[in-house]
C-alpha cells in the first residue's frame, strides 16, 4: 500500500491507494491454484484438537493461564484480602461484588465479609489480578467450568476460598508482593 | 485596589475582600497545595504544603525583591505590590520534601482506607511528590483510636489540626487537643470526654487525609463509585446544602454542600445521618385502595374527587414549593371553596446556634415557610392542622388529599380517627400510619432524595434540590403523581413548575429564571440585597 | 399389468430414501471437510445410541436430524402463515423432482433378470426415462427454487429476510443466464435434450465435453455454484458479514427444508456437471461404450457416475474454504459481464466449427472432436487473457478524499 501523494483537507487522514493487483492477480488463475493448494495442505495435515473431556488441554503456562479465580489465604488460612474493592473497580464486567466489614483480628483491620464473583458475567481479562494490591485474587488455570444452574456459577467467598485449597499444590501464589496489612515486619510501637 | 503578581500574572483583587495568598491564586486558577488551612478555620500554617516564594515590587521602580526563604501562602495576606512565585523549582522542591516527611510514618494503607480516592495526600503525593520513596518502610495498620462520634486512625494522621481548630472554632466544644510534641503528636480527647457534639461529623470532612473516619460510612463503600448529587436538608428549617452521595439507587453519605449564604461549610450530624429512612423496610411501596395499578389509579383518583364533595388538602411542610403548588392547584380546580391546610409543623426544643452562626432550627421540616407563601396565594390566609379538623369535626368537608412525607409518626390515632367520617381520603405518604389504615386511598409517597424540587428556607431562601436516586419499585413521586392529575402534558418537569410560581406568586418572583446552586433570596426583591461573602472552597 | 406402475414408484421411493439420507451424510462430509481444513477433528462422537460405539461420527446425521425435527418450530406472529409455509416446501420439492430425469448410471438390460420376473423393457436408472426435454426440465425445476426464497423473504414481514430474498433472487436469475448458455454448446454437440443421450456421446466419442468445450464447463461450473449458493457466491446467507437473509425468520423442520434443498441444489449440480461435462458414467477402459451390457458393467457404470459426483461434490466443499466471498458487485460482475460474454463465445464457437469446421479438419484429417477441444481450448485461453487485460468486474469504489466546498 502507498500513500497518496496529494494532500487531503482532512488533516490526520493519510488516503491510501488501493492495491493494484498484477496480471497473474487480475487473471485470477493463480489465486485461484494458491487456495486450493492452502485448502489441501491443511486439510491432510495433523489436526490440532484436544479431545476433551478424554484428553485435558494441557496449559503451557499456568502462570499466565486466566482461568476460575481463586482468593488466597494468608500464612494462617485466613483469607487473603483486604476488601479494597480495587479488583470491583478494576473489573469491566463489573462481576465481583463485595462487602466490606471490620475484621475480626486484630492485625487487620478492613476484610470481605462476602465476596462473589458472578462467573458467567465474568470475562476472564485478569484485571482483578493486575488491580490486587496483596494478590489475594489470582486466576487459575482451571478452564473448564460448568454448572446447572446460573445461581451455581456466582462463586461466594468460600468457593473461591475452595478454588485456592484444591490448586494451591499445583500453582503456587504467583507473586510474593508485600503482603498488605498482613505482613509488617516491624508493628509501629502503640 | 490591590494589585498584585503570580507567577507573572498579574491580578488585581477587588476592594474590600480580604484573601491570603492561596485564595489569590485561585483567582488566577493556580492551584496551591494545603492540608492545614480551611477558609472556614483559624490559620495555623503548620503543614508546610502551601511554601511559595514571596516578595515585594517596589510601585515606582518596578523593582522586584524576593524574600530568601519560602514562606507559607496561607498566612501572607494578598496585599499591594506582593509578588509569589508557585512554580518554581525550589516550591517544588519544598513541596516534595514535605510530602515525603509526611509519608514517612504514613501506613500507606491506601486500600483500606476510606479517604482513598479523595485523599489529599495521594493527590499531592501524585502531583507533586517524588517518583520514588526513599524511606524503606513497608505498609503497616494504622492504630485505631475511638473519639467517640467518629473513629481516629491515629498513624494516618498529618497533623494538620483542622479538626481540632474546628472542635474550638465552629462547634464551640473544644473535645478535641493534640498530645505529644514533634513526632509523637497525636490527637486525641481528654479520657470521659469524647467528642460528641452536634457538629462532629464535619471533622472528618475536614480531615485531609483519612485519618478521622465516620463511623456510620467506614468500610461502606469506595468512595469512587459514590455519585453526587445537589441537593438540600430536610433535616429543619435552616435548610443546609448538601451532596448526597449515591451508587445504584442507595445513599451512602450526606456532606455539606458550600453554601456560604446558609451552611457554610457545614451540616449538623442530624442532617448529615437523616438517609436511613429512605431506605427502611417499613416504607409504603405500594398503593392501595380500590385498584392498586398505577395505569388506572390516576384516573380513578381523580373521578373520585370530582365526585366527593366539598374537599380540603393538608399540605404537608415537607412538599417542595412545586409539589404544594400543584396539590392546592389541583384541588382548588376541582373544588373551588376547598380547604387547604399547612399540616402538623413538627418542632423540637429550641433553635441551637453555634460559635460561628451556624444554626440548628427547633422546627424539623424543610418547607414550611414555602408552603404557607403557597396557601396564602391560594386561599388568602394560611389554614392550621386544627382548624381543618374542627371544619372535619362539623362535616363541612366530604373529600381530602392528605400529604405527608414525614420521617416519623406524625398522626396519632385520635387525630386519624377524626377523619374517619369523611367519604374520600386520599394519604401520600412514606410510612404507614393510622390515617393511611382508614384511607381510601393510601399512595405511597417519595423520600426526599427521591424527589426534585425546591425548599424555601427559614430566612426565605429558596434552593433547589435535584433527584438524587430514584424511588423504589410502586412508588410514584408526589410531583410526579399530581403533575399527571392536572392533566399536564409530558413528564413531571419541576423547572417549569417553578417558572410558574414565580410569575403568579409575587413572594417567589426572584425564583424567576434559573436558580442558582446557593439559592435565591426571596426578600431580594424586598430589601436591598446585603454583599455576600465571597464563596470560598475548602 | 401394475408392474409399470410399480417400477416408477419404486425407483422413486429408492431416490427419496438416498437423496434424503445423501443430504444428511453429505452434511457429515461437509464438517468433516471443513474441520479437516482447519486443522480440527469434526463430527467424530456420536455413533450408535447407548452403547459407547463412536463409529466415526456416523451417526451425527441421524441425531442431527432427531434435533431439527425436535426442535422448537416458532412461527413470527406476523408472518404470513400461508406463504411462510409454503415457501420452504416449493424450494424442497423442485430441488428433489429435479432428479426424476437425472440417470443414476446407464440402463439394466431385461434380459439381465430372471425371465420368471416379467421384465421386457430395459430398465433406465432414472426415474423418468426416455423424456425428451430432459434438462430443460431441470432448468425449469431450478428457477423455481427462486420462488422459495424470494416467497421466504416476503412471508417473513422482515425487512432483513425481504431484503435478503431480493439478494438471493437477483443472484439467482443472474446465473441462470450463464447456466442456460454454458449448456448450450454441448446440446448442440449431442444434438438432445435427453441427458442419457448426452452422456452416450460423449462415451461414443470418448471424449468428455469438458474438452471440447472447456470454456462451456467453466462457464457451467461457476453459474452452478452461484446457483447452488456455495461458496465464493453464498451471499444468499454470507454467515459472516449478513444476516441470515431471506430464512432469518425459519426454524425447526422449515429450516431443515430449506437447508436440505440447498444441499440437494448442490447434488444437482454436481450430476449436471458430471453428466453433461465429465462423460456421466463413462469412463475409458472401465464401463464400455457399447450396449452390450452385463451385471459388471451396469454396476461399473454406477459406480465410475457416483464417484465422479463425490468427487464433485468434494471440490464444492474444498471450494468453500479456499477462496474468500465475492462482493455483491463482483458477483454481478462476473456474472454479467464475464461469464454471459463466455457462454456466447463458447456457444458462436461450436456452433460455427459444427457448420464449418468439419471441412477444414476433413482436409487434415483429424476427428471432430479432437478439433473442436483444439478449438475449444484456444477460445478458453484467449477469452481468460482478454478478461485479464481488461479486467471489467474491478470497479472505483472505494472512497476518495472529499472536496470541502468554498475553498
Amino acid at each position: 500500500m502507498t500513500q497518496d501523494k496529494k494532500k487531503s483537507p482532512e488533516k490526520n487522514v493519510a488516503w491510501v491507494k488501493e492495491p493494484q493487483l498484477g496480471m497473474s492477480g487480475k487473471s485470477y488463475l493463480l489465486l485461484f491454484l494458491q487456495g486450493l493448494t492452502t485448502t489441501l495442505r491443511h486439510l491432510f495435515s495433523r489436526k490440532k484438537t484436544v479431545e476433551s473431556p478424554d484428553q485435558r488441554h494441557e496449559i503451557p503456562d499456568s502462570l499466565i493461564y486466566r482461568g476460575v479465580h481463586r482468593l488466597n489465604r494468608d500464612e494462617q488460612g485466613r483469607v487473603k484480602c483486604v476488601a479494597c474493592f480495587l479488583c470491583a473497580t478494576a473489573c469491566p464486567a463489573h462481576c465481583i461484588d463485595i462487602v466490606a466489614a471490620e475484621s475480626p483480628w486484630p492485625d487487620r483491620e478492613k476484610y470481605p465479609q462476602t465476596f462473589t464473583i458472578d462467573e458467567l458475567r465474568c470475562i476472564f481479562c485478569g484485571m482483578c489480578e493486575e488491580a490486587c494490591p496483596v494478590d489475594a485474587i489470582e486466576l487459575t488455570s482451571l478452564y473448564d467450568l460448568s454448572g446447572k444452574s446460573r445461581e451455581e456459577m456466582v462463586f461466594d467467598k468460600e468457593k473461591l476460598l475452595s478454588v485456592y485449597d484444591l490448586t494451591k499444590d499445583q500453582e503456587p501464589p504467583r507473586t510474593k508482593r508485600s503482603g498488605g496489612t498482613t505482613s509488617n515486619p516491624k508493628p509501629p510501637t502503640k | 485596589m490591590p494589585t498584585i503578581l503570580i507567577d507573572n500574572r498579574e491580578l488585581t483583587i477587588p476592594a474590600g475582600q480580604k484573601l491570603n495568598a492561596i485564595e489569590a491564586a485561585r483567582m488566577l486558577g493556580i492551584k496551591i497545595p494545603h492540608y492545614c488551612w480551611h477558609p472556614g478555620l483559624s490559620i495555623v500554617g503548620s503543614c508546610r504544603m502551601c511554601l511559595v516564594e514571596i516578595g515585594s515590587r517596589d510601585p515606582k521602580s518596578g523593582k522586584i525583591t524576593m524574600q530568601p526563604k519560602l514562606m507559607p501562602a496561607c498566612n501572607t495576606l494578598a496585599t499591594d505590590n506582593l509578588v509569589v512565585v508557585t512554580d518554581s523549582e525550589k516550591v517544588a522542591h519544598a513541596r516534595a520534601m514535605v510530602e515525603e516527611g509526611l509519608l514517612l510514618r504514613h501506613p500507606v494503607d491506601c486500600p483500606i482506607c476510606d479517604k482513598a480516592g479523595e485523599c489529599k495526600l495521594q493527590d499531592y503525593y501524585f502531583k507533586y511528590g517524588q517518583d520514588e520513596r526513599r524511606a524503606d518502610i513497608r505498609p503497616f495498620t494504622s492504630r485505631r483510636r475511638d473519639l467517640g462520634d467518629v473513629t481516629l486512625f491515629v498513624d494516618r494522621c498529618v497533623m494538620c489540626s483542622r479538626c481540632v481548630r474546628f472542635a474550638n472554632e465552629v462547634s464551640g466544644t473544644s473535645e478535641l487537643m493534640i498530645t505529644g510534641r514533634g513526632a509523637h503528636e497525636e490527637i486525641n480527647v481528654v479520657p470521659g470526654y469524647p467528642l460528641n457534639n452536634k457538629l462532629s461529623g464535619n471533622v472528618v470532612d475536614l480531615c485531609p487525609v483519612g485519618a478521622l473516619g465516620d463511623k456510620d460510612f467506614l468500610y461502606k463503600q469506595r468512595v469512587w463509585f459514590l455519585e453526587s448529587h445537589p441537593s438540600v436538608c430536610t433535616g429543619c428549617s435552616t435548610g443546609c446544602s448538601i451532596w448526597i452521595e449515591e451508587n445504584q439507587d442507595r445513599i451512602y453519605r450526606i456532606k455539606p454542600r458550600q453554601n456560604p449564604f446558609v451552611n457554610q461549610w457545614w451540616i449538623c450530624n442530624d442532617g448529615r445521618y437523616d438517609y436511613p429512612h429512605v431506605h427502611d423496610a417499613r416504607r409504603v411501596t405500594q398503593p392501595r385502595g380500590s385498584t392498586a395499578d398505577w395505569t388506572t389509579l390516576p384516573g380513578q383518583l381523580r373521578e373520585a374527587l370530582q365526585s366527593a364533595g366539598r374537599l380540603a388538602a393538608v399540605v404537608s411542610p415537607f412538599l417542595s414549593v412545586e409539589e404544594a403548588y400543584l396539590l392546592c392547584k389541583l384541588i382548588r380546580d376541582i373544588d373551588k371553596n376547598a380547604v387547604l391546610a399547612l399540616g402538623p409543623v413538627p418542632t423540637v426544643g429550641e433553635d441551637e446556634r453555634f460559635p460561628k452562626g451556624f444554626i440548628i432550627s427547633a422546627e424539623k421540616c424543610p418547607n414550611r415557610r414555602g408552603v404557607e407563601a403557597v396557601l396564602a396565594y391560594f386561599s388568602g390566609q394560611v389554614t392550621g392542622f386544627e382548624e381543618l379538623l374542627s371544619e372535619i369535626d362539623l362535616g363541612q368537608i366530604q373529600g381530602a388529599w392528605v400529604s405527608g412525607g414525614y420521617k416519623a409518626d406524625w398522626i396519632g390515632l385520635a387525630t386519624a380517627a377524626r377523619f374517619q367520617r369523611l367519604k374520600l381520603l386520599v394519604v401520600q405518604d412514606l410510612f404507614p400510619s393510622p390515617l393511611m389504615e382508614i384511607a381510601t386511598h393510601a399512595l405511597p409517597g417519595a423520600a426526599y432524595a427521591e424527589r426534585p424540587g425546591s425548599y424555601v428556607n427559614r430566612n426565605d431562601r429558596l434552593q433547589t434540590a435535584a433527584q438524587a436516586i430514584r424511588p423504589p419499585a410502586g412508588v410514584r413521586t408526589e410531583g410526579s403523581l399530581l403533575w399527571e392529575l392536572s392533566c399536564r402534558k409530558g413528564l413531571y418537569s419541576p423547572g417549569a413548575v417553578l417558572t410558574e410560581v414565580a410569575r403568579e406568586i409575587g413572594y417567589f418572583s426572584a425564583a424567576l429564571g434559573p436558580v442558582p446552586e446557593t439559592g435565591v433570596d426571596l426578600k431580594a426583591n424586598l430589601l436591598a440585597q446585603a454583599s455576600p461573602v465571597q464563596p470560598n472552597q475548602a | 399389468m401394475l408392474l409399470p406402475l410399480i417400477e416408477p414408484l419404486l425407483k422413486i421411493a429408492l431416490l427419496i430414501g438416498a437423496l434424503m439420507t445423501a443430504a444428511a451424510y453429505l452434511v457429515l462430509v461437509e464438517r468433516w471437510i471443513a474441520a479437516w481444513v482447519q486443522d480440527r477433528l469434526g463430527p467424530n462422537r456420536v455413533g450408535i445410541p447407548l452403547t459407547k460405539i463412536r463409529l466415526f461420527g456416523l451417526g451425527q446425521p441421524i441425531a442431527d436430524g432427531v434435533k431439527f425435527l425436535f426442535k422448537a418450530e416458532f412461527t413470527p406472529a406476523h408472518v404470513d402463515k400461508m406463504l411462510f409455509f409454503v415457501a420452504p416446501l416449493t424450494i424442497f420439492i423442485a430441488a428433489i423432482a429435479a432428479f426424476a430425469v437425472i440417470p443414476f448410471g446407464s440402463v439394466i438390460p431385461a434380459d439381465l433378470f430372471p425371465a420368471s420376473w416379467g421384465i421386457t423393457q430395459p430398465i433406465s436408472l432414472v426415474v423418468a426415462p426416455g423424456l425428451d426435454v430432459g434438462i430443460v426440465y431441470v432448468f425449469a425445476l431450478g428457477s423455481i427454487a427462486v420462488y422459495g426464497v424470494v416467497l421466504g423473504g416476503w412471508a417473513s414481514n422482515n425487512k432483513y429476510s425481504f431484503l435478503g430474498g431480493l439478494r438471493s433472487s437477483a443472484q439467482l436469475i443472474s446465473y441462470e443466464l450463464p447456466l442456460g448458455l454454458g449448456i448450450l454448446g454441448v446440446v448442440l454437440v449431442t444434438g438432445s435434450l435427453r441427458l442419457d443421450a448426452i452422456i452416450q456421446h460423449q462415451a461414443q466419442t470418448g471424449l468428455w465435453n469438458v474438452f471440447t468445450q472447456p470454456l462451456g464447463f467453466v462457464v457451467f461450473c461457476v453459474a452452478a455454484f452461484a446457483e447452488a449458493a456455495r461458496l465464493p457466491f453464498d451471499l444468499p446467507e454470507a454467515e459472516q458479514e449478513l444476516v441470515g437473509g431471506y430464512h432469518t425468520e425459519y426454524s425447526g423442520i422449515k429450516l431443515m427444508m430449506y437447508m436440505v434443498a440447498e444441499f440437494l441444489h448442490m447434488v444437482t449440480a454436481a450430476f449436471l456437471i458430471v453428466i453433461l461435462f465429465l462423460g456421466g458414467w463413462h469412463f475409458w477402459g472401465l464401463s464400455g461404450a457399447g450396449d452390450l451390457i452385463t451385471w459388471p458393467v451396469a454396476l461399473l457404470r454406477v459406480v465410475v457416475l457416483l464417484a465422479k459426483v463425490m468427487a464433485v461434490i468434494l471440490f464444492f466443499m474444498l471450494a468453500r474454504w479456499s477462496w474468500p466471498r465475492f462482493r455483491y458487485d463482483q458477483l454481478m460482475g462476473i456474472g454479467w459481464k464475464v461469464m454471459i460474454p463466455w457462454g456466447l463465445v463458447n456457444f458462436v464457437v461450436v456452433a460455427t466449427w459444427l457448420e464449418y469446421g468439419g471441412s477444414l479438419t476433413g482436409l487434415l484429417g483429424w476427428s471432430m472432436e479432437s478439433s473442436l477441444a483444439i478449438v475449444g481450448v484456444t477460445a478458453l485461453l484467449l477469452c481468460w487473457l482478454v478478461i485479464t487485460v481488461i479486467d471489467p468486474t474491478a470497479v472505483g469504489n472505494r472512497p476518495r478524499p472529499t472536496k470541502r466546498v468554498g475553498k
